[in-house]
């Protein structure tokens, strides 16, 4: 049996990610503020070909807009 | 006024030449209170060559007027290393240009800088950046000299030959090697300071990052374990796949470089440019290969040398804590590509004193499939297949390692940085009281100079 999310093209990380994301905000405000934060970040990934940066992605964690709603 | 020849025979071993007979010019100028149009120089021209360098010839002429004596008496001796002086004093002077106070001006070693600077203003006329550069091949310090340059623009253009002015002028001069040595001291100082500031940072952060580092090491730890039994297989199916596919055709391997995104950390990032080569060079070729810059630093010398090898590259990996989340994007991007090795190269953390670069082989997603039946002593969900689980476990052992490695590498960033800043700042107060010395030097050199031009010019008015 093949899961469903796999099926749907969802890597393992990616949804462990989002299972993580999705219990930090079912969690209570107390608990909430206590459970691992996530920390925001933003870095810059560029994709190479024959020596030359050819295009450049901006990185952010995914869901951070609603996380930062629920602080 | 009837002026009397003396003559001097200056014998000096040194290239101290002409900022000599500019000191004694210079008592004759004070003593007199009148342009000293009455002593010359002749000078071995090997000595004046070796001086200099490029000492022009008709500089001669600026240093010091055309003489006003008989020219029989003007005999220039020529000494092998030295220079003759002659000097002409009026009635009455005791005909030795000797200072009073006994400092000892004839002596060799016993120009100063700020001196040679003085008979280089007057060799280049106006023109500062000749001045300059004369004042640095007089001196043979030609680093100090750069900075004197365009202070001596605005005291060089008008001074005349003994107008109070040019007096006046003079003695600014005479204080500029010192404002140039202070405000060097200022600015090692201020450096200093910088230095120490970061060390405080990196040493605060090092905390910080060390206890995410520590808190990520049992999971790395632990996966590695799991898999150390795949070591032995692994080797074992690389062996059968080289009989298999001799040439390696169908391996190609991922080097994931982790380097960091700021500089001043000492050799941290070199050491894995080093290493990634190193490795390019053990391979020589053979397997395909990519590489995966995460962080900043790595990248300008790895694109210099294995550009095309480059298919990816994170920049501000480091700015905040690194997450998990963060370390997922990098591991899902190393998912999407088809690499049979991934080999991570980071800096461990060893202590805050050593950091050593190590290369981390990923087991490979098709090995691990391959070799499942080692895990059969274990149990799996009946409802899954075991191969799915080894799926997930493999990406899970991905983002781990690499989570684990980029808490190493930025705990030893940080080390680094903190004991590269420790002995900046350290080299930057060994160098500020060098400094100190030379400035109390040329303040004092100053000072005796001045003391005795006051002293031979009350001796010849009395």
């Amino acid at each position: 049996m093949v899961q469903y999310w796999r099926a749907a093209g969802v890597s393992y990380l990616r949804y462990s990610n989002l299972c993580a994301d999705a219990l930090r905000s079912a969690l209570k405000p107390a608990a909430a503020k206590k459970g691992a934060a996530k920390t925001p970040f933003s870095m810059t990934k560029s994709t190479w070909e024959a020596g030359k940066p050819v295009a450049r992605v901006q990185l952010e964690p995914a869901g951070m807009e609603t996380a930062a709603v629920g602080k | 006024m009837q002026y009397r020849c003396t003559v001097q025979y200056i014998w000096l071993q040194f290239c101290e030449v002409w900022p000599m007979c500019h000191t004694v010019w210079g008592l004759v100028t004070t003593a007199f209170q009148t342009p000293c149009k009455s002593l010359t120089v002749a000078s071995s021209i090997a000595l004046a060559r070796r001086c200099s360098g490029p000492l022009p010839a008709p500089s001669l002429g600026h240093l010091l007027p055309r003489p006003a004596i008989a020219p029989e008496r003007r005999s220039a001796r020529r000494l092998n290393h030295g220079c003759l002086l002659i000097a002409v004093t009026p009635p009455g002077h005791p005909g030795e240009l000797r200072s009073p106070s006994g400092c000892s001006l004839y002596g060799p070693g016993t120009m100063t800088s700020r001196v040679a600077l003085k008979v280089a203003m007057r060799a280049a006329g106006n023109s500062p950046g000749a001045a300059g550069a004369l004042g640095a091949s007089l001196s043979g310090r030609g680093s100090l000299w750069a900075p004197v340059a365009p202070a001596m623009a605005s005291v060089g253009t008008s001074r005349g030959q003994s107008s109070p002015t040019a007096v006046a002028m003079e003695e600014q001069v005479r204080w500029v090697n010192l404002k140039v040595v202070r405000e060097r001291m200022k600015t090692v100082s201020n450096i200093g300071k910088i230095c120490k500031a970061m060390k405080l940072v990196a040493a605060a952060k090092l905390r910080g990052v060390q206890s995410l580092q520590q808190a990520s090491r049992p999971f790395a730890v632990g996966m590695g374990d799991f898999f150390s039994k795949m070591d032995e297989l692994e080797a074992a199916t690389t062996a059968e796949a080289s009989k298999k596919d001799p040439t390696g055709d169908k391996k190609k391997q991922l080097i994931i470089a982790v380097t960091s995104d700021r500089g001043l950390c000492g050799g941290v990032n070199a050491v894995i440019v080093k290493e990634v080569k190193l490795m390019m060079a053990e391979d020589e070729g053979r397997t395909p290969t990519g590489i995966m810059l995460v962080g900043d630093k790595g990248r300008e010398p790895m694109r210099r040398v294995h550009g095309d090898e480059i298919v990816v590259s994170f920049k501000d990996v480091f700015k905040a804590p690194v997450t998990f989340p963060q370390v997922c994007m990098i591991a899902e991007d190393v998912l999407s590509r088809s690499y049979t090795d991934v080999i991570l190269v980071y800096n461990r953390f060893k202590s805050a004193m050593e950091q050593e670069p190590v290369r981390k082989p990923i087991v490979g997603l098709s090995t691990l499939l391959e070799s499942a039946s080692v895990f059969d002593e274990y149990e799996f969900d009946s409802d899954m297949d075991s191969a799915q689980v080894f799926v997930d476990l493999f990406e899970f052992q991905l983002a781990t390692q690499l989570y684990n490695a980029l808490l190493e590498n930025a705990t030893s960033e940080q080390a680094a940085r903190m004991s590269a800043m420790d002995n900046a700042s350290r080299n930057s107060t060994d160098m500020h009281a060098k400094l100190a010395l030379t400035a109390n030097r040329v303040r004092q050199a100053g000072i005796t100079t001045e003391l005795s031009e006051i002293v031979a010019g009350a001796a010849s008015v009395s």
